[in-house]
């Protein structure tokens, strides 16, 4: 049985057709046309399909559309601002953490995730926050380094817009 | 993979839920965090008419803290809330660390507390050390609510004392005793996203005066179906001054409490070791907290 969904994905309202019984990875690359999040082991492990709903990382894999709805989505296509990249996005790019860059969009929005809670994480804290996300390319150096870059420059970011 | 059909509810409050329930009984699957039960629909493991999610349930979420009293926790609770409460690690720390070890920052920010021990799978890392600060579970339906121990809750794999129009309401975890230490260690594969070998949760309070075990629950999980208490090590060491020799001998016969499987993940012969080097490390972490 279908019915209609408003979602707030990216801060836009979407109206989708789904059963009760679809996955949200699957509504947002399927019927919404959002490929960057991955759906990888479909199971919880793997971490490439994760998103962030209300403040939290999450899995879309595990996550029921209908049980998405009245929450504020946020997916790698909704972090970039106004064209320009976040400065995960660019740090990535920047310290060549991306090979085949299946695991990426998952990556950024753990750290996305971490970074809101926590603004300066420590290298030990920034590997808990990717705990929950496997990359079988990078091995991982250049991703927790990419994260630190990143989290250094929104603290600079931060600072010059106090000061301003 | 895609999931099999059933019926999406969701009960505007908890007397709406209880009343659903009470309906459609035997019918239902509650959706908490949807960590396992996602995983249980997609294997076809479970096949309800109706899956009714609770996770916008405001009343049976959230944590109260009564100092001298305990703790209570509503079942839809998020673990990662409660891993970032201070009352939690300061005060109950081997639940803090059975919560930490969890899954991933995705699992923990999903799955619940409630979820975790209403699954009862034999490797569930929050009931052990609940266990041993003699948790009790609150049910309720719409005959009334009911209080038992978390140990006879879980009754074996997969198995619970939940009646089909009951939920798991609430956690209450009494003051630890006064003077006492309590730690959680587990064995595992590697540190995320993977299930435990074994593990032991140790609660111990000495006497004062000479420094005899006076209290003391000792928890094992992953080496049965359901988590075990080692009785005869707790009685073992209970009115005794834990000399090394003693400890010793204890790790031994908390090894012969556990009754491991075979699995692709280890051997049972594997799981004896790994329950007699944890109860080792973990006894001596908790008698290092005593001081
Ligand atoms: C990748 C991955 C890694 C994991 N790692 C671990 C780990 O390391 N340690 C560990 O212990 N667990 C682990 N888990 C299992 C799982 O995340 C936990 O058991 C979690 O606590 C389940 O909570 P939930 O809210 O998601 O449960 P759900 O999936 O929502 O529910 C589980 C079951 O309990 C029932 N239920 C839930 N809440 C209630 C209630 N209030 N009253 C009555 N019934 C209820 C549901 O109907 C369902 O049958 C892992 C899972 C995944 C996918
Ligand atoms: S696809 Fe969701 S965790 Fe792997
Ligand atoms: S870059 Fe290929 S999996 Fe991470």
């Amino acid at each position: 049985m279908k019915q209609v969904l408003s979602l707030n994905i990216n801060g836009h309202d979407r109206d989708v057709m789904v059963s009760h019984e679809d996955l949200l990875v699957d509504v947002l690359r399927d019927q919404l046309g959002l490929i960057g999040t991955k759906k990888g082991c479909g199971h919880g492990s793997c971490g490439t399909c994760t998103v962030i709903i209300d403040g939290e990382a999450v899995l879309s894999c595990l996550t029921l559309a209908l049980s998405s709805q009245g929450k504020k989505i946020t997916t790698i296509e909704g972090i970039e601002k106004d064209g320009a990249l976040h400065p995960l996005q660019q740090s990535f790019i920047e310290r060549g953490a991306v090979q085949c860059g299946f695991c990426t969009p998952g990556m950024i929005m753990s750290a996305a995730a971490l970074l809101s809670h926590n603004k300066s994480p420590s290298i030990e804290e920034i590997k808990i926050g990717l705990s929950g996300n496997l990359c079988r390319c990078t091995g991982y150096v250049k991703i927790v380094d990419a994260v630190e870059v990143a989290a250094a420059k929104m603290r600079q970011l931060d600072a010059a817009q106090k000061g301003a | 993979m895609h999931l099999p059909e059933f019926k999406y509810l969701v009960p505007e409050n908890k007397a709406a839920l209880l009343l659903l329930l009470g309906e459609h009984q035997g019918a239902v699957e509650l959706l908490s965090g949807g960590t396992d039960l996602i995983n249980d629909l997609k294997a076809r493991v479970k096949q309800p008419q109706y899956v009714v999610d609770i996770s916008s349930l405001r009343e049976l979420e959230g944590l109260s803290y009564e100092k001298g009293k305990g703790l209570t926790v509503g079942a839809a609770t998020k673990l990662a809330a409660l891993e970032r409460s201070p009352v939690v690690k300061e005060c109950y720390p081997a639940l803090h660390e059975g919560i930490r070890v969890i899954g991933s920052p995705q699992i923990r920010a999903m799955g619940t507390i409630g979820g975790n021990s209403c699954n009862a799978s034999p490797c569930a890392d929050t009931p052990p050390p609940l266990i041993a600060y003699r948790a009790t579970v609150r049910l309720a339906s719409k005959r009334g609510t009911r209080e038992l121990a978390l140990e006879d809750f879980i009754l074996g794999n997969r198995m619970t004392a939940r009646q089909p129009d009951e939920i798991l309401e609430s956690f209450f975890v009494p003051q630890p005793w006064p003077g006492s230490a309590c730690r959680f260690s587990i064995v595992g594969l590697r540190e995320a996203a993977e299930i435990d070998l074994a593990s032991v949760a140790i609660c111990c309070a000495l006497d004062a005066k000479g420094g005899a075990v006076k209290e003391l629950r000792v928890v094992m999980g992953s080496v049965g179906p359901m988590p075990l208490r080692a009785v005869q090590t707790e009685a073992m060491l209970k009115g005794h001054v834990p000399t090394a020799d003693l400890i010793d001998k204890a790790a031994d016969c908390c090894a012969g409490e556990a009754k491991p499987i075979d699995d692709q993940r280890a051997s049972a012969a594997y799981r004896h070791q790994a329950i007699r080097a944890l109860f080792t490390r973990t006894f001596k972490e908790v008698l290092a907290a005593l001081g």
